[in-house]
């Protein structure tokens, strides 16, 4: 099973951008990657390949859902695993995202020491459904 | 306590029945509440019909009985003169036999014995009832008797004085000689004595006697076809001289005849019953049908009577509840209409009109179909269809219709169906609702909650993702107090997000907007995801959770995150109540198709005043170790109405100083197959 090497993620918050990637970084040999809207997020993804991208859902300009679309429209990023983050965790909202294709929703506020945890746990879950 | 006990669900209690604490009786005593209530209701005029029909009847019955009295008094009669005409007719041949022999004894000069006595022997032969012939001399004493053999003693007898005195003197004889013969009775024997005088050569030669039986004499007569049913008797003198009883059975004495039959000039009383069982093959059966049918008759038109009262006050009545229908109707500020099972429209009210924007007669001419959103229809549609089928008599439903300007109208729709007396659908009382501003209201609440939930949760991220972190690994580096402030900090800082993810939970229940996504489950797998995620809170309590092996052949339905949520708020409560270095304990056992998963703790337990309200929102024990313990107060309503939405139950058994068991059941799901209907609660899984 391949290992997650590098993630991005996507937020308007700069505050929560630095927290995030403080609290990935806790897991050994993770490396995080900031973007802070979603055309930002398009280029990174182009340019780095990422393992996986988190995507904040309400953001100025592309949201969340349409930067999915974007990256998912996008060759060579449209295998690349996307889940949301997200402080907006009404029920008809989170069926809608994940109608849209996303591989998990984690809700903020998230607990800062599991994160690491959650998401390794989401990149070895997507690993194992994969056809080998 | 359980928590099967919804007060909610107790059935509404009539307020006249119980106001006071007792049942109110009416003012009056029971009987003048009775008379006023027939004075005033529809008996009075069958009641006269009845008495008037009934007495008709009865007079024609006594009638009937009159005229037939009258038939058997006649028929008495006839019978009772056709008896004394046969009396006086074989009296009077007797006697004249006997005045026969006296005229011959007058004009022989006297008659030897030798001659009397073939003559006699041969009228003894011939003539039943004469027992005996006598020849009594002018010196009225018996000289000759016939027959002679047992009458020895007879002869030289002296006649009774009387019979002699009441002979004629001889003078007296008829012209040509020939005397009346006269009678005597002879008491207690049934026995009369006829006496003819005798003369001879114009002097007086004694008297011709006799001896008449008239039992025999009239046994004869009784054996007669005329007299077989009657019962005769004949008396003189206040005597009874002859009686023909009945064979059998009793007389009908007030039908008795009387009459007099005139023998030799002296009256004999003849008394003549008819036996009642000839009385009543003479009695018919008309007058007692007549009354039959008379009283059937009078009770028929009195029911006629009562149903065509209580019909026309019915009539009455359903005009005035029409028109008081139709005025409430017309003066309704909410639409109403009244609409076929098809959805055509019967009526409508003005305030309908104005809601849809439409003339009476044009929705008259249309249906509701064609006036719903479409988004609408088929929940509208399905109602319609359980209603019919009987399901129920009403449906409430959330729709939208178009105004006759195109914009949408939302309503709230209340149809109740009315049936016929038979059953069949009629027509639905359709009440439409404008609920447009109530909708702006929720969607306003809404996007407010929305709008709040994601400004409160993003500061709180960074807030949590900064103390968590500093609290956690980058403590190490910071002084003893920082950390302790930090902690505070953090701590108070997981508060805040639990009681904005709770209140948003209680906004969602309460607005029936928690969605559930119901999936089969292994009940193992889910209870090991509730006690992972509680793992960390419980180390920072200093509690170990105890997870015993499940079946993991327990299948259950249920919205997995859902009922994670549930098992953890029950966790995270026995963690909080229990003391440092204690255990809580999670199993299942299955029973009767049930699961009950057990949350099992060493705290305080829980106090008898609480108890009751345990599931309340905002509910604590105790307000200063709730907010020592962290807690919101809604954890456990939340865990409530989303256990009771997956068909579960939840419930508790404590015991204070000694700990608390939470407990969860689900119905379970057979192995590897479909889910069948949910089995009945078992008291057995309550009871332990």
């Amino acid at each position: 099973m391949r290992t997650l090497h590098t993630v991005l993620y996507v937020d308007d918050e700069p505050d929560i951008r630095h927290i995030v990637k403080l609290c990935l970084e806790l897991s050994p040999g993770l490396s995080v990657e900031l973007a802070a809207s979603g055309a930002e997020a398009l280029d990174s993804a182009r340019r780095l390949r990422p393992d996986l991208i988190l995507l904040d859902v309400m953001m100025p300009g592309l949201d969340g859902a349409a930067t999915l679309e974007r990256l998912r429209a996008d060759p060579g990023l449209e295998r690349v695993p996307i889940a949301f983050v997200t402080a907006k965790a009404m029920p008809a909202e989170l069926a809608r995202l994940r109608a849209l294709g996303a591989a998990d929703i984690i809700a903020k506020p998230f607990d800062p020491l599991t994160l690491a945890t959650q998401v390794t746990a989401l990149w070895e879950r997507l690993a194992a459904e994969q056809p080998a | 306590m359980s928590s099967r006990g919804n007060p909610s669900s107790t059935p509404p209690v009539p307020e006249s029945a119980t106001a006071g604490g007792a049942p109110v009786l009416p003012p009056e005593g029971t009987l003048l509440t009775l008379l006023r209530r027939v004075a005033g209701s529809d008996y009075w005029l069958p009641l006269f019909v009845f008495i008037g029909v009934a007495a008709a009847t009865a007079t024609l019955y006594q009638a009937l009985r009159e005229r037939e009295r009258a038939v058997i008094t006649m028929v008495v009669a006839e019978r009772s003169a056709k008896i004394r005409e046969f009396i006086g007719s074989k009296t009077a041949n007797t006697l004249q036999l006997l005045s026969r022999m006296g005229q011959r004894w007058d004009a022989a000069g006297g008659t030897p014995y030798e001659q009397w006595r073939a003559d006699t022997s041969h009228h003894l032969n011939q003539l039943a009832g004469i027992k005996a012939f006598e020849w009594v001399d002018a010196s009225y004493h018996v000289r000759w008797t016939e027959p002679s053999a047992g009458n020895e003693q007879s002869v030289g007898r002296a006649v009774h004085p009387d019979a002699a005195q009441a002979a004629p003197p001889h003078n007296t004889a008829a012209p040509g000689g020939t005397d009346t013969p006269f009678l005597d009775f002879t008491p207690g024997n049934g026995t009369i004595i006829a006496y003819c005088p005798l003369s001879k050569h114009g002097h007086s030669d004694g008297l011709l006697a006799a001896v008449l039986s008239l039992d025999e004499l009239f046994a004869r007569i009784a054996r007669r076809e005329m007299a077989q049913d009657f019962e005769v008797v004949i008396s003189a003198r206040e005597q009874t001289l002859f009686r023909h009883p009945l064979p059998a059975g009793a007389a009908v004495a007030s039908l008795a005849d009387h009459g007099v039959v005139e023998v030799n000039n002296k009256a004999w009383r003849v008394t003549v019953t008819p036996a009642a069982e000839f009385v009543a093959s003479l009695q018919t059966l008309l007058p007692e049908v007549a009354l039959g049918l008379g009283v059937l008759i009078a009770l028929l038109l009195a029911a006629l009577c009562r149903a065509e009262l209580i019909a026309r006050r019915h009539v009455g009545a359903l005009a005035t509840s029409e028109e008081t229908f139709r005025s409430a109707m017309d003066s309704a500020s909410i639409g109403m209409a009244l609409v076929r099972p098809d959805g055509g429209f019967m009526r409508v009210n003005p305030a309908l009109c104005a809601l849809l924007g439409y003339q009476a007669q044009e929705l008259l001419g249309t249906d509701l179909q064609s006036l719903t959103h479409p988004e609408d229809l088929e929940r509208d549609r399905q109602c319609v269809q359980r209603t019919l089928a009987g399901e129920s008599g009403r449906y409430r439903l959330e729709k939208r219709y178009f105004h006759s300007s195109g914009r949408t109208i939302w309503t709230l729709l209340s149809a109740s169906l009315v049936r016929d007396s038979g059953g069949r659908p009629r027509y639905f009382v359709a009440q439409i609702q404008d609920i447009g501003e109530q909708k702006e209201v929720e969607r306003l609440k809404s996007e407010f909650v929305s709008v709040v939930s994601h400004e409160l949760r993003t500061p709180l991220t960074s807030v949590r993702g900064a103390l968590g972190l500093m609290a956690g690994p980058l403590a190490v580096d910071l002084p003893h107090k920082f950390r302790e402030l930090l902690a505070i900090a953090h701590s108070n800082c997981e508060r805040l997000i639990l009681l904005i993810n709770d209140i948003l939970d209680i906004d969602k229940v309460a607005a029936g907007k928690m969605r559930f996504n119901m999936q089969e489950a292994r009940l193992a797998d889910i209870t090991r995801r509730a006690v992972e995620a509680i793992q960390t809170y419980a180390h920072r309590y200093q509690v170990g959770i105890e997870l015993a092996p499940l079946d993991p052949q327990l299948r259950v339905t249920v919205d997995e995150d859902r009922f994670v949520q549930v098992v953890t708020n029950l966790l995270s409560n026995a963690v909080k109540f229990s003391p440092r270095g204690a255990r809580v304990r999670v199993d299942a056992r299955a029973a009767d198709g049930w699961v009950r998963l057990r949350v099992v703790d060493r705290g305080a337990g829980i106090p008898q005043e609480f108890r009751a309200r345990i599931f309340e929102k905002f509910s604590q024990a105790d307000s200063s170790s709730g907010r020592r313990a962290g807690g919101t107060g809604l954890g456990l309503h939340i865990s409530r109405q989303i256990i009771e939405h997956m068909q579960g139950r939840i419930g508790f058994e404590t015991q204070v100083g000694r700990g608390t068991t939470f407990w969860v059941e689900l119905a379970l799901l057979p192995a590897r197959a479909a889910a069948p209907p949910l089995p009945q609660p078992r008291s057995a899984l309550t009871g332990s």
